[in-house]
């Protein structure tokens, strides 16, 4: 089990940041797996590249949380394929992940350039 | 069953999810221009390990644990049904190891442990009388009365239990019956199947129109009413002890569950107490157990605080002795929610027996261990393969855990029945015809969990090793090995700690059960007074003859010469070597206290209130017929027996038995000599030798033998003693004399033997399971050896193929192995014997006249060890002597 642990944590860059993301990239609209991968990786200039790994068991707990919820739909190419869709409660929580993640930017960016006033508001 | 289905169904969308991924991939690959399979190598690649990450989500949804246990079970399942007979053995192995201990724990938990079936059992109390810090076990029965009028408990019940005989047929039954007081039912909260229970109206001197009110037992009014609805208000006629009539009406039948108060009694029939009479005035001693409910939220301590005065009062108005030293006189409440259990009698032989059955427990554990490993060790290339292919180790040890749990498992099932059987068949063990022992031994809750725990442990100490030896293997050096087993002893030593430990564990078994079994040998051995066969009792319905009916004496005299007459007759019958009769037998009977004097020496001191302790030196008389000591086996050493003209108008006399002469008349023979009892002088006609005649554990008594035909007062129910060639006829004989004679009945015929085996039930019960158990750890050893032996061998073929083909014989291949063997057996021994020398000093309340070192015991023990270890070694010691060289070497 420690060799899995280790695989699942090489990912997850902070703890609750790719469920962040996954939540802000379904903002726009229902999306599936591989449309979410494409998606991050477009939007941050290639530099994330999400493996399917992390990606799929985040979906599920995000399912089982309540915060996304799944449906099969088919694609514009005909493809049947599972689409996320956020919910309220989704919502709510990807608000909350914002404000915190802005304050520990902002305590970090503070600590970095060394403008301790603003750290703190 | 849903969840396996909503399981399966969601891994298959998973599945369907990842193929979509897949596909769109791809689409996307080739839609800018990728050649079709290398787009497709490339998604394969970017995705990654598909079932990596199907277990990785898996996970998520929570139940991936139970998906690698049911493959575990599974993959268990097939391999365990690949190897037959490693299953076979293990299961077995583990049900005789299991079984036994769900056995005795069954009869520990219903002989002592289970509570009452009644609300709120914490609530009942015993009252018992405490003189000078001891406890009595019999009170006076004016103490009823004396505490009824209290308000510190919230009931209070006396119980007596007491035989009565069932007239109401031709052929009488005799019935056990419980005579309880009026509140009794109402204070045990017990509710009734049919009809109602005593009540205190019922329980008064005059007894209503049909007469008393009577209560079945569910048992009884199972196996004599088969189970008729319409047994209320059937009427009975029964005679009690006294052989007084009574005429009863059935008003009720208890539950199933209900089996009275006196655990390992249950009573046919509940009567009220009044049915023997006013017990409730006087301060004569009765075997009336008192018992009471404490009022909710009141702590025993504070009742009997409450009860202290009350028991005072009661005290000081009865004048009972203790009355004169209050200060040292006490009522004491102790916790009845077990009932009056069998504790005292065979608490310590059970707690002996299960200390026994758990170390041959881990005895077999540790068997089955040193199997496991074994086998394990056998399958560690499959490990290394499994490892290298991304298993990981906890993996790979719950994979064993769970190979070995499933073992278990299946043990303990096999154990929970064998356990069942066992222990009914150990219920009717401690039973004799004439007095059944009833517990109710079926697995309930309590031994279920009992058994699920030693299955715990069991698995603890099977599993642990081989799962710990299932992830240290060298995946690298385990593959590459041929298989066919390196040169070297190496891997083979995983028996050598293991197994001494098992030895040692055996010895030890082996050891406390041939103590018992010397010390069962040396009471059965031993000059005992009397023969312990050959001779038969018949008891009989005659009536006993009570003072209070016999103003004039006639009845008594008319007895007398009835019994004498009757003997006379057994004694001219052919194939009847002797016929006598007594009011009391040894093992067992009535115990009847006296005190007299002779000119030489006045009554020995007595602690007054012997009745209630096992006095250290009593003298009991016997009142008997001639020819007794003929008929029992004692012998007689001076003077004669007595005669038929020893009567009521020739002079009192007595025979003395060995000790009570030399207590009485030291010095001289006590022949011709005169004792006194109660201003009655008895000459002394005879000495006979000491007979053990309380039990043959214990040392003889005192005792004075009295001629019945002098008897004055009070003939209590007198039983035939006959030694005969056939009992059968003879018994036909004496019905039939008792029939045109007396128009009475014989009730019960029981062999001396049969008192002798019941008197050492809880001996023999010891001895029995304890050689039985013996006889399993030695198996146990056998197979053991036998095991690591072969197991050896097998390994070594090479090794002892190279050394015969280098001039090696057979003979010291042999010797070889049978150097290992001892190796393994020799500090095992020298282990077991430093635990025995520790641990038998313990049990030596159960020895009798034997040394808990006894040499011979001991030495029996480890030779009986050393001779099953050395047939286990034998059949490897010959396979490894026959090893062919040249084939040996071959197989390279």
């Amino acid at each position: 089990m420690t060799a899995k642990s280790e695989y699942r944590n090489r990912v997850e860059l902070l703890q609750g940041t790719l469920d962040m993301l996954i939540l802000q990239t379904l903002q726009w609209g229902p999306q599936h797996g591989y449309g979410i991968v494409q998606a991050l990786r477009t939007q941050s200039g290639d530099v994330l590249q999400v493996e399917t790994g992390s990606l799929y068991p985040a979906l599920h707990r995000l399912e089982r949380q309540g915060w996304v919820r799944s449906e099969w739909k088919q694609t514009e190419s005909k493809q049947r394929a599972r689409y996320y869709r956020v919910t309220a409660s989704g919502k709510r929580q990807l608000a909350s992940h914002l404000t915190r993640w802005e304050r520990i930017v902002s305590a970090i960016g503070s600590i970095l350039h060394g403008k301790p006033g603003e750290g703190e508001a | 069953m849903k969840f396996p289905f909503a399981f399966t169904r969601r891994k298959d969308e998973f599945q369907e999810e990842i193929q979509a991924h897949l596909q769109m991939a791809i689409a996307d690959r080739v839609a800018r221009g990728e050649p079709e399979t290398s787009a497709r190598q490339a998604a394969m690649r970017e995705f990654g390990n598909v079932p990596l990450v199907q277990d990785v989500t898996r996970r998520t949804w929570g139940w991936l644990r139970l998906e690698y246990l049911a493959q575990d079970v599974r993959y268990a399942l097939r391999q365990l049904h690949k190897s037959p007979g490693f299953t076979i053995t293990a299961v077995l192995t583990l049900a005789l190891g299991i079984g036994p201990n769900v056995a005795i724990f069954s009869l520990i938990y219903a002989a002592m442990l289970r509570s009452l079936p009644v609300p709120h059992p914490e609530q009942l109390v015993q009252l018992k009388m405490q003189y000078a810090g001891q406890s009595m076990e019999y009170h006076y029965n004016g103490l009823y009365q004396g505490l009824s009028h209290q308000h510190a408990l919230a009931g209070l019940c006396g119980w007596m239990n007491g035989d009565a005989t069932d007239y109401t047929a031709a052929q009488p039954v005799s019935l056990s019956a419980a005579d309880v007081t009026g509140d009794c039912f109402a204070t045990l909260g017990v509710q009734p199947l049919l009809g109602r229970l005593i009540t205190p109206a019922d329980d008064t001197r005059q007894s209503g129109p049909g007469g008393f009110a009577a209560v079945l037992s569910y048992a009884w009014w199972s196996t004599r009413y088969g189970r008729d609805p319409n047994v209320i208000g059937k009427h009975l006629v029964v005679r009690d002890f006294e052989s007084q009539s009574h005429s009863l009406v059935i008003v009720g039948v208890l539950p199933p569950d209900f089996h009275g108060m006196i655990i390992g009694h249950n009573p046919n029939i509940y009567l009220p107490s009044y049915i023997q009479g006013d017990q409730r005035n006087g301060n004569s001693i009765i075997s009336m157990l008192l018992f009471g409910r404490l009022k909710p939220g009141v702590s025993a301590a504070r009742a009997q605080a409450e009860l202290q005065p009350v028991f005072q009062n009661w005290l000081r108005e009865s004048q009972v002795v203790e009355s004169k030293d209050p200060a040292k006189a006490k009522l004491t409440l102790a916790p009845n929610g077990t009932g009056y259990s069998l504790a005292s009698e065979y608490g310590k032989p059970l707690e002996l027996l299960q200390c026994l059955v758990a170390i041959v427990l881990i005895a077999a554990c540790f068997y089955l261990s040193t199997m496991f490993s074994a086998r394990a060790l056998a399958r560690r290339r499959e490990f290394a393969v499994r490892a290298a292919l991304g298993a990981g180790r906890t993996r790979l040890i719950m994979q064993s855990m769970v190979e070995s749990g499933m073992l278990v498992a299946a043990g303990a099932i096999a154990g929970i029945f064998l356990a069942w059987a066992a222990s009914a068949f150990l219920v009717r063990f401690m039973s004799s015809r004439s007095d059944t022992m009833f517990l109710d031994v079926r697995p309930g809750g309590m031994v279920l969990l009992f058994t699920a725990a030693i299955s715990l442990l069991a698995l603890a100490i099977t599993g642990m090793l081989p799962a710990w030896r299932a992830c240290r293997f060298n995946a690298l050096a385990d593959i590459a090995e041929s298989g066919s087993g390196a040169i070297g002893g190496g891997r083979s030593r995983f028996g050598t700690i293991l197994f001494p430990i098992q030895v040692a564990l055996s010895l030890l078994v082996v050891v406390v059960s041939s103590l018992l079994s010397a010390s069962l040998l040396r009471v059965l051995r031993q000059n005992n007074g009397f023969r312990l066969s050959g001779s038969v009792y018949v008891t009989t319905d005659i009536p006993m003859v009570i003072p209070e009916q016999d103003k004039d004496g006639q009845k008594l005299k008319a007895a007398i010469a009835m019994y004498g007459d009757l003997l006379d007759r057994l004694n001219h019958t052919p194939g009847i070597l002797s016929a006598s009769a007594d009011v009391t037998h040894p093992l067992g009977g009535a115990e009847y206290f006296t005190e007299p004097s002779s000119t030489y020496r006045n009554a020995p001191a007595m602690p007054m209130n012997l009745l209630m302790t096992e006095s250290a030196n009593p003298v009991l008389e016997n009142w008997i017929e001639p020819r007794w000591f003929e008929s029992a086996g004692t012998r007689l050493l001076q003077g004669r027996d007595f005669l038929q003209s020893d009567n009521q108008s020739s002079p009192p006399v007595c025979i003395l038995s060995q000790s009570a002469a030399r207590y009485y008349f030291p010095g001289i023979s006590a022949l011709g000599q005169t004792l006194i009892d109660q201003k009655r002088k008895m000459t002394v006609t005879g000495v006979v030798e000491d007979t053990r005649f309380r039990a043959l554990e214990s040392s003889a008594p005192m005792m004075v033998w009295l001629p019945i035909a002098q008897k004055q007062t009070f003939l209590p129910p007198v039983e035939f003693l006959l030694r005969t060639e056939d009992i059968g006829s003879t018994v036909a004989v004496l019905r039939q004399l008792l029939h045109d004679q007396a128009g009475a009945h014989v009730m019960d015929v029981t062999p001396v033997s049969e008192t002798v085996r019941f008197s050492l039930t809880r001996t023999r019960l010891l001895t029995t399971l304890s050689n039985t158990f013996a006889a399993l750890a030695l198996l146990l050893s056998a197979v053991g050896i036998f095991g690591l032996l072969s197991y050896s061998v097998s390994q070594r073929v090479k090794e002892i193929g190279v050394r015969m083909a280098l001039g090696a014989s057979r003979t010291s291949v042999a010797n070889m192995l049978l150097l290992h063997a001892a190796r393994l057996i020799v500090p095992g021994l020298l282990l077991g014997l430093g635990a025995a020398l520790a641990a038998t000093r313990l049990i030596g309340s159960q020895l009798y006249q034997t040394k808990p070192l006894d040499p011979l015991a001991i030495s029996i023990s480890v030779l009986a060890l050393v001779l099953v270890s050395a047939a286990g070694s034998y059949l490897p010691a010959r396979r490894a002597a026959h090893v062919d060289p040249m084939q040996a070497l071959r197989t390279e």
